[in-house]
C-alpha cells in the first residue's frame, strides 16, 4: 500500500520559496491503476518524484508496504527504487546502445539477479508486452515509439515492484497506440498485483483509471 | 552484461570520436613514454657510468696524468703505506712493457713512438730490445694506428708491430689493459705475484696465433704458458699479454718499480678523503687521479637530459589528464539524463562511477597502445637527438692511465633506448592512474545529477 500524509515540497527559501506539493495526502491501496491529473505546473511531476524517492519532500511522510521512505538512509534509497520501484517516461528512456532485452536486464543486474535469470524474466515480459522475435534484440533506435515504450514497461515491471509510476506515459504515442499502451500496462499491473500511479493530461486515460487524483496548485482538489 | 562490460561498450559508442580520443591520447601517451625510456636510459647510463669507474683512486709517476712522465718510476715501498689507509680495500700496482711482435721487418726506428702507453721519459724498456714470438693480433690498419715518429717529418714505422705487456697484482682488471671489461672465457685467472712464467692472451691474440690454455710462447727470451684467454672489449685489451707484476718487473729489469697503481676504496664517501690521504703519503713522488669526478663532470650533462626527460613526462602525463578529464567530463554531461535514469532504476552512484571509469579507462589503455607503438619508434630518436644536444662528452680534459681519457667514459655518448617490460608495465599503472584521476571529475558530476531532474524535463 502507498500512502502519503501531509506531504509538501517545497523548492527555494524566502521570499522566493515556491511550493510544487502542498500537503497531500492520499492512500493507494495494492494493484489499484491510480491517474494523477491537473494543468501543467500543478505539481503532478514532483509528487511522483516524491512517490519514486527521486526526492526528498519538505515535510511530510509517505509509507510504502508500512516503511516510511522518508526516513531510508541514500543508500537505503537506491534498494528502495530498485526493488519497490518501475519507472515509465514519456520518452521511454531507455539506454540506446543496449538491446530491448539488455535494457529490461538492467533494473534486474542492479538488485544483484543471476545473468541467467535475468534473460529469461527479460525475455518473458517482452514477450508480456508483445515485442517478440528480434526486436528483443533490437536497439531502441530501431524500434517504434509504441516498441519502445512497451521495452519501457517490462523494464519497469523487471523487479516485481510494488508500485509502477507512469509519467506522461502515453505522451508521445498516437491514440491507438496510447490506448493499447495503457491497457497493457493496466492489465500487467493487475496480473503482476502492481500498484500503479499514472500521471496523465489525457481524459481517455483518466478514465480506464480505478480512480483519478486531481491536483491543482500542489494541492490535491480532487479524488474519483 | 556487468558494469564493466557496459563501460567498455560505451567506449566505443561514438566510433569518430572514440578514434580521435584515441589518437589524441595515443600522442600524449606516446610523448610519456617517449620521455619515460629517456629518463630511464639516461639513468641506467649514468649509473652503470658511475658504477663503472667505480670507488678507485690511480696513482702513478708525477705528470702521468698529463700523458707524460716528469718524475721517477714508483716503488712497491713507496706504494706500501697506501695499503694500510683507512678506507683502502685493496691496492693494484701495475707495470707495462712491450716486444716486438713476430712479422716485424724492420727495427724500431729511433725515437719511434709506438703507443701513448710506452710515451712516457722511461719508455717501456723492451719495446727496444725484446721481442717476442707471438704475432700481432690484428690487421696492418689497426697495427697503424696510433704510430707517430719524430722528428716531423718522417714516414710512420709501419712494419713495426707491438705486443704489450701488462704486469699486475690483479690481472683480472681490466683498468691494466685499457678496457672498462675484462672476463676469462678458458682456464683459470693467474695470480698478480706469482714468479711464474705464466700468461693470460686475449680471444684475438689466441685465434691469430694458434693459442689454447696450456700453449706456450716466448717473449723476452723465456718462454711463457698460456694460463687463461679473456675478452675485453677494447682493442688495445686485445693486444695485451696479461703476466703478474713480479714476473713483467724482473724481464723489464724494474725489479720493485711500478708505473701505476689503483686503489680501490670501500665507498663512494671514502673516495674524497682518501684520494688526499693518498696525496698527503705519497706528497711529489705520484700524480693523484681520481676518474670519479671525471665521470661526474661528464654524466652532468646527462643529468640535465634526465630533468629535460622528467619535465616533459610529467607535461604529457599532465596533458593525459587533463585530455581524459575534458573527455569525460563532456561524456557526463551528453549522458546527464541517462545517468539519471540509470538512478531511477536502481544504480547506486557507485556503480554508474565504476562505469565511466571504465569507460575511461578502456579509452586510455586504447591510447597507451597507440602510445606504445609511438614510443618504440621514437624513444631512441629522440634520447639520442636528447643526448647529442645536451653537449655529452667522454673526454672531460682530465687524463688517466697514459694521459688516456678515461675509459669508463669512452661509451658515455652511446645511448640505446629500449621499450623493456618494466617501461611497459610502468606505462599501463601510470595509464591506469590517469584514467582515474581523469574520472574523478566525471565522478562528482555523476554524484551531483538528481534523477528527479530527469522527470522534470520530461
Amino acid at each position: 500500500m502507498l500512502e502519503t500524509r501531509d506531504v509538501t515540497k517545497s523548492f527555494g527559501s524566502g521570499d522566493r520559496s515556491l511550493t510544487a506539493v502542498n500537503g497531500v495526502t492520499m492512500t493507494v491501496a495494492d494493484g489499484e491503476f491510480v491517474a494523477i491529473v491537473g494543468r501543467s505546473g500543478s505539481g503532478k511531476t514532483t509528487l511522483m518524484s516524491l512517490l519514486g524517492a527521486l526526492e526528498q519532500p519538505t515535510k511530510g511522510m509517505i509509507f510504502v508496504d508500512g516503511e516510511d521512505i522518508t526516513r531510508l538512509s541514500p543508500g537505503e534509497l537506491v534498494h528502495y527504487r530498485g526493488r519497490k520501484i518501475g519507472f515509465v517516461f514519456q520518452s521511454y528512456n531507455l539506454v540506446p546502445n543496449l538491446s530491448s532485452t539488455k535494457n529490461v536486464m538492467l533494473p534486474m543486474e542492479f538488485i544483484g539477479v543471476a545473468k541467467t535469470e535475468r534473460r529469461t524474466r527479460a525475455r518473458k515480459l517482452l514477450d508480456q508486452v508483445e515485442l517478440t522475435g528480434d526486436k528483443q534484440e533490437r536497439k531502441p533506435g530501431r524500434l517504434s515509439g509504441g516498441e519502445q515504450q512497451r521495452v519501457a514497461i517490462a523494464r519497469a515491471l523487471a523487479n516485481k515492484p510494488s508500485i509502477i509510476l507512469a509519467d506522461e506515459p502515453a505522451g508521445n504515442l498516437d491514440s491507438q497506440t496510447s490506448s493499447t499502451i495503457i491497457e497493457l500496462l493496466r492489465n500487467l499491473s493487475r496480473s503482476e498485483g502492481t500498484t500503479a500511479v499514472v500521471v496523465t493530461h489525457d481524459a481517455s486515460i483518466a478514465d480506464q483509471a480505478d480512480r483519478v487524483l486531481r491536483l491543482e496548485d500542489g494541492r490535491l482538489a480532487l479524488s474519483t | 552484461m556487468t558494469t564493466v562490460g557496459r563501460g567498455i561498450r560505451n567506449a566505443f559508442r561514438n566510433a569518430t570520436r572514440t578514434i580521435a580520443i584515441v589518437l589524441i591520447l595515443g600522442l600524449a601517451i606516446g610523448l610519456a613514454l617517449v620521455m619515460l625510456i629517456a629518463h630511464r636510459t639516461v639513468t641506467d647510463k649514468v649509473a652503470s657510468t658511475l658504477s663503472s669507474v667505480g670507488n678507485t683512486v690511480n696513482i702513478g709517476p708525477p705528470g702521468y696524468s698529463a700523458g707524460g712522465l716528469l718524475g721517477k718510476f714508483l716503488t712497491t715501498a713507496e706504494l706500501a703505506p697506501i695499503a694500510h689507509l683507512h678506507g683502502v680495500t685493496s691496492l693494484d700496482e701495475y707495470l707495462n712493457g712491450a716486444a716486438k711482435a713476430r712479422g716485424s721487418t724492420q727495427p724500431t726506428p729511433k725515437g719511434a713512438v709506438v703507443h701513448s702507453r710506452c710515451a712516457h721519459a722511461g719508455g717501456c724498456k723492451g719495446q727496444k730490445t725484446a721481442s717476442t714470438s707471438l704475432k700481432y693480433p690484428e690487421t696492418l690498419a689497426f697495427a697503424t694506428q696510433g704510430l707517430a715518429c719524430e722528428p716531423k717529418p718522417c714516414t710512420p714505422p709501419i712494419s713495426f708491430f707491438t705486443v704489450y705487456f701488462s704486469g699486475s697484482t690483479q690481472p683480472t682488471a681490466p683498468v691494466n689493459i685499457g678496457a672498462s671489461t675484462l672476463s676469462i672465457v678458458s682456464g683459470h685467472a693467474i695470480s698478480g705475484t706469482t714468479p711464474a712464467d705464466v700468461a693470460m692472451v686475449s680471444t684475438a691474440m689466441a685465434r691469430k696465433n694458434g693459442l689454447k690454455v696450456g700453449s706456450a710462447f716466448t717473449a723476452y727470451g723465456k718462454t711463457f704458458t698460456v694460463a687463461a684467454i679473456f675478452d675485453s672489449d677494447t682493442q688495445q685489451g686485445d693486444d695485451t699479454v696479461i703476466t703478474s707484476l713480479p714476473v713483467l718487473e724482473h724481464l723489464e729489469g724494474d725489479t720493485g718499480q711500478v708505473f701505476s697503481a689503483v686503489v680501490t676504496v670501500g665507498s663512494l664517501t671514502e673516495l674524497a678523503p682518501v684520494t688526499s690521504e693518498i696525496e698527503n703519503t705519497l706528497g711529489p713522488l705520484a700524480s693523484v687521479v681520481s676518474y670519479t669526478s671525471d665521470a661526474t663532470k661528464a654524466v652532468g650533462s646527462l643529468d640535465s637530459v634526465k630533468g629535460i626527460a622528467l619535465y616533459s613526462l610529467a607535461g604529457a602525463v599532465g596533458a593525459a589528464v587533463v585530455i581524459l578529464l575534458l573527455v569525460m567530463v563532456m561524456i557526463v554531461r551528453e549522458r546527464k539524463r541517462e545517468i539519471g535514469i540509470l538512478k531511477a532504476i536502481g544504480a547506486s552512484n557507485g556503480r554508474i562511477m565504476a562505469q565511466f571509469t571504465t569507460e575511461a579507462i578502456t579509452f586510455t589503455l586504447l591510447g597507451f597502445l597507440v602510445g606504445l607503438v609511438a614510443g618504440i619508434i621514437a624513444a631512441s630518436p629522440v634520447t639520442s637527438s636528447l643526448v647529442s644536444h645536451s653537449g655529452v662528452s667522454s673526454d672531460t680534459g682530465a687524463r688517466g692511465l697514459f694521459g688516456a681519457p678515461s675509459p669508463f667514459l669512452s661509451h658515455l655518448g652511446d645511448i640505446n633506448a629500449q621499450v623493456g617490460r618494466a617501461v611497459i608495465l610502468e606505462g599501463v599503472a601510470a595509464a591506469l592512474v590517469v584514467a582515474v584521476l581523469a574520472s574523478a571529475a566525471a565522478a562528482w558530476m555523476i554524484g551531483r545529477i538528481r534523477p528527479a531532474e530527469v522527470l522534470r524535463s520530461e
